[in-house]
């Protein structure tokens, strides 16, 4: 049976190039070139998902429109995404929908942050998705075109627009292909990010991050050390949760399957890594200027020992092992304030 | 060609004009803050005092950040309580993108239950606060304009700001003494 799409049909010029020129004339697009979501490719899009055309993912913030599986086919398709793709696409939208996410305050705020998506399980070969080199962006592959589909959907579904909804100061490259990544399980001495978060099989998680930012140890030869210059570089002092008007944020660290091997020899147990980061991510009180001094104290940022801690918990730090074995780097994505990672399977009847 | 639309019709209805405050005597003001600004902290401080004097009560209420999904919900919980204990909100303050969402999200729950409801933003975050209003449906919600910015001023010179802007907070609430 053809399933029964309810979008507005839009008169538009048949060439490509026309067309991109035109969808960005009525605000519909990012700049780059977008594809025509016409009836047949939405349908396609729609038939991959396994879910009706009217199946609501979920509310989406300012906007506050009930988003359906349909508006998610047609942004998709103008940003090139695989039909394959939908059911990710799906939990993701899902996932971004949960209030603990507060995608409300990410699409209006002023800072930089953007959903990052980790795709855990079998679909990220059948995906093609990378987890190995570039896996933050460079690796050829869907992975842009299914991050840009979320970004289309942020504009023209959620209402995100710049300087008329969203008050960021700088933005960030994320906010036009997104971040997908995955992990190299195969590699990884720790079990699945989607695994630890309680989800076998395929999932996704989604985290508001600031960007990506490399960290760099040539010469660490023991986990101790690998995971001082991490924590240590994961509390530089404008780090958000470092902030006093900030309540809580959750930071997201790859470690490259080298260093990983070498940590997991004197950490085994990634609760352990956490719990090391935890303790290393912290900032004496006296190295912070004496105006802050006050109101860190008021948001009882200050612990006992007199330093300010990233985070609340050890459990506000996902690490997880990815990129090439070349070595020597790490990664870094400081978690946006007041946001909590959210995790869905790709089966929408594991969805609460 | 024709192709699919990819912005779905998401106009909010229209909703009624903001009620005017009328007198203040005897009305119960509640002042919604959050944990983003001192100066908000102080202009409320400021503008409490004065609603006493001009025969109002008033309460304060901060709202929480919940870590997770029950956390958000008793926020929410707890936010109803407060709207069932007064006459009035103010709510702010917009003073950053996400602080302005949650202000004028707050406004928009307050004029929902049926409160006379001043939203308050700084001057640079006017336009995000009526634009996300109107997409709520609350296209003539009140709005009273602070300064930008506030933060790096010194206290006394913030408490006097929410001194002198008082009068005008009257006029923009519809309030009378």
């Amino acid at each position: 049976m053809t399933a029964v799409l309810t979008s507005e049909r839009v008169d538009v010029p048949e060439d490509i190039s026309d067309f991109s020129v035109d969808a960005l004339a009525r605000g519909w697009s990012d700049g780059l070139p977008v594809v025509p979501p016409t009836e047949e490719r939405v349908a396609e899009h729609v038939a991959a998902s396994g879910l009706a055309p009217d199946f609501v993912l979920g509310t989406l913030y300012p906007s506050g429109v009930a988003c359906t599986v349909e508006h998610l086919a047609v942004n998709a398709v103008m940003a090139g995404a695989p039909a394959a793709s939908m059911k990710l696409l799906a939990a993701s939208v899902n996932a971004l929908a949960d209030p603990a996410f507060d995608l409300a305050g990410l699409n209006a705020t002023t800072a930089s942050v953007v959903p990052a998506l980790v795709v855990s399980g079998p679909v990220r070969d059948e995906l093609g998705l990378p987890y190995k080199h570039g896996v933050l962006g460079g690796a050829a592959g869907p992975a842009p075109a299914i991050g840009r589909a979320l970004r289309l959907l942020m504009r023209n579904v959620a209402g995100q627009v710049v300087g008329v909804t969203s008050e960021s100061v700088f933005g960030q490259p994320g906010r036009v292909t997104g971040i997908v990544a995955s992990e190299w399980v195969e590699e990884s001495p720790w079990p699945s990010i989607g695994e630890r978060r309680g989800i076998e099989g395929d999932s996704v998680t989604v985290y508001g991050v600031l960007g990506s930012a490399n960290i760099l140890n040539s010469y660490g030869s023991s986990g101790s050390e690998i995971l001082q210059v991490v924590g240590k570089s994961l509390c530089f002092m404008g780090n958000n949760n470092m902030d006093h008007s900030a309540q809580f944020a959750h930071q997201v660290v790859m470690l490259n399957p080298v260093w990983a091997k070498i940590v997991a020899k004197e950490f085994p147990r990634i609760e352990d890594v956490q719990e090391v980061l935890y303790d290393t991510a912290a900032v004496h009180i006296s190295e912070f200027p004496e105006s802050l001094h006050g109101p860190l104290h008021e948001a009882a940022d200050v612990r006992d020992d007199g330093r300010v801690y990233l985070m609340d918990s050890p459990a506000d730090v996902s690490v997880l092992v990815a990129g090439g074995k070349g070595s020597l780097h790490g990664t870094m994505l400081p978690g946006m304030s007041n946001m909590l990672p959210v995790t869905r399977s790709l089966d929408p009847k594991e969805w609460a | 060609m024709l192709v699919l639309s990819p912005q779905p019709h998401h106009g909010a209805a229209g909703r009624p004009q903001c009620p005017p405050v009328g007198a203040l005597k005897g009305k119960t003001i509640g002042l919604r803050r959050d944990k983003f600004w001192l100066s908000w902290d102080w202009i409320t401080d400021e503008w409490a005092r004065l609603l006493e004097a001009d025969g109002a009560e008033t309460l304060i209420w901060r709202a929480p950040v919940g870590k997770g999904d029950q956390a958000m919900a008793e926020g929410g919980e707890e936010y109803a309580k407060f709207l069932s204990s007064i006459d009035v909100a103010i709510s702010g303050l917009g003073n950053c993108g996400s602080c302005t969402l949650w202000a004028i999200h707050d406004a928009v729950g307050a004029l929902d239950s049926g409160l006379p409801t001043v939203a308050v933003t700084t001057e640079h975050f006017e336009s995000l606060g009526r634009t996300l209003a109107a997409q709520r449906g609350h296209d003539s919600l009140r709005v009273k304009l602070m300064p930008y910015p506030l933060e790096g001023r010194p206290e006394d010179e913030v408490r006097q700001i929410a001194r002198d802007n008082y009068e005008n907070l009257l006029t923009v609430m519809g309030a009378s003494r």
